[in-house]
This record gives C-alpha cells, sequence and structure tokens, in this order.
C-alpha cells in the first residue's frame, strides 16, 4: 500500500467513525453529566 | 455527546489491542450507506437538544431518517441490535412527548443532587419525569454504571443495546473475513486489508 493509498483509507476509516458517531448522537440519549447541561442541571439545583 | 464519543472510542481502542493495525484500516471498508440520512438525523436532533418545543417533530424526523438508513445497511453484522436499541429509544421518548424520561432517584442516587420533577434539561434530550409520571419508564435513562464509570452518565436500555449493536458491527469489520486475532497482529506492515 503506497502513501496516497494509505491516506485514502485512512480518510474513509475516519469518515466511517465519523458516520457511526452520528448514528450514536441521533439514535442514543445518555444524560451526560460532562457536557455543559449535565453539569449546569446538577449545579443548579445544589 | 461526550458520553457517547468517550464510549465508541472505548470500542475502538478495545478492538484495536485485538486487531491492531490492520483493524483500524480494516474501518475504510466499513462504508455504511446513509449518510446523508444520518447527516439529516443529527441535524435535526442538534435542533432537538437546543430548541424547545417542536420535540416530538424532530424526533419523527430523526426516526424516519434513521430507518431508513437501517433498512439499507440492513445486511451488516450488529445491524439488528442497531434497530432495537434506536427503536426502544425513540419508542420511549414519542411515549413521552419527544424527550428522554431521567429518573431523579437514579440522578440523585449518582450526583446527590435532588432535581424538581418536570425540570427540562436544556440542551439535552432529557426530562426529569419520574417513574409513575412516565410512559415505558423502564426504558428511559436509568441506567448508572458501576463505581467511577458512574459518573459519566445515565444511560438508557436503548443506548447500552445500541452500543453493544455498534460493537458487533465494529468487531465483524476489524476482524476481517476469516481471520482471528492472533494472525491479524501478526500479518505483515505491509499487507493490505482483508
Amino acid at each position: 500500500m503506497n502513501t496516497t493509498q494509505l491516506r485514502k483509507t485512512v480518510v474513509r476509516a475516519i469518515v466511517a467513525v465519523g458516520v457511526t458517531l452520528g448514528l450514536l448522537f441521533a439514535g442514543s440519549a445518555p444524560f451526560d453529566f460532562n457536557d455543559g447541561p449535565g453539569r449546569a442541571t446538577v449545579a443548579a439545583q445544589k | 455527546m461526550i458520553a457517547i464519543a468517550s464510549a465508541l472510542a472505548l470500542i475502538l481502542a478495545a478492538l484495536t489491542v485485538c486487531y491492531g493495525r490492520q483493524g483500524l484500516l480494516r474501518l475504510a471498508l466499513l462504508d455504511l450507506r446513509g449518510g446523508a440520512l444520518i447527516a439529516v438525523a443529527v441535524v435535526a436532533q442538534a435542533l432537538h437538544v437546543v430548541l424547545i418545543g417542536g420535540e416530538f417533530v424532530l424526533l419523527a424526523l430523526t426516526a424516519a431518517c434513521l430507518g431508513l438508513c437501517l433498512w439499507q445497511n440492513r445486511q451488516r453484522p450488529g445491524m439488528a441490535l442497531i434497530a432495537l436499541g434506536i427503536g426502544l429509544n425513540m419508542l420511549v421518548m414519542g411515549a413521552n412527548g419527544g424527550v428522554m424520561p431521567l429518573e431523579p432517584t437514579v440522578l440523585a442516587q449518582t450526583t446527590g443532587t435532588a432535581v424538581n420533577a418536570d425540570s427540562l434539561v436544556r440542551y439535552s434530550k432529557d426530562k426529569i419525569i419520574p417513574d409513575d409520571m412516565a410512559r415505558f419508564a423502564v426504558l428511559g435513562d436509568r441506567i448508572a454504571l458501576p463505581g467511577p464509570l458512574a459518573q459519566i452518565a445515565i444511560w438508557s436500555l436503548g443506548d447500552l443495546i445500541l452500543l453493544s449493536g455498534i460493537a458487533v458491527l465494529f468487531t465483524q469489520v476489524m476482524k476481517g473475513p476469516g481471520q482471528c486475532s492472533s494472525t491479524n497482529l501478526q500479518a505483515p506492515s505491509g499487507a493490505t486489508p482483508r
């Protein structure tokens, strides 16, 4: 695999991970303490 | 979003340890169909978490886009689990007006903070709804991982099933056809994926 092929493969792998992350973001809904809203919600109630 | 990205990174890290550099390169073969549909679903959910009101319409649009995308990719491994996880999340959110119910006692146990019922968590998909007021409460955000992992997030059953499906999908792609992890680790560095 030469450098150009390797670069294309790496880009495609990154795109695949990005698309999967999009799928996860759109399809899941965990309550995240570390996101701003989670912290703010918890802090606002203290 | 940090919890989701962390979970994905953890799955990728574990599989990279198992299948090495070749496994990472094989991710290029994943090539999920319906990228545009996923993009529309992401925009709809981004609007959902930013805007208050219209949650149900945006949830319906998200469900339609993800449903089409999952159908296009139905032959791929792990898709049944991914569809089940997303379906459970969409079901409970749809039944609760487009928001994910967050059980306040779980939040109190995890953070030591009592939050008023019916509080809408700004910039998220969650609303604080006690079990007796939520529909399909068992499918809401109520699962805290054990030990220090509990501080990361509170998950729904659908979230965990969805992540399991992603793990199955990535495992099958990174493993490659008909190869075991030991041969992957010993593969020459110049070898092409597959």
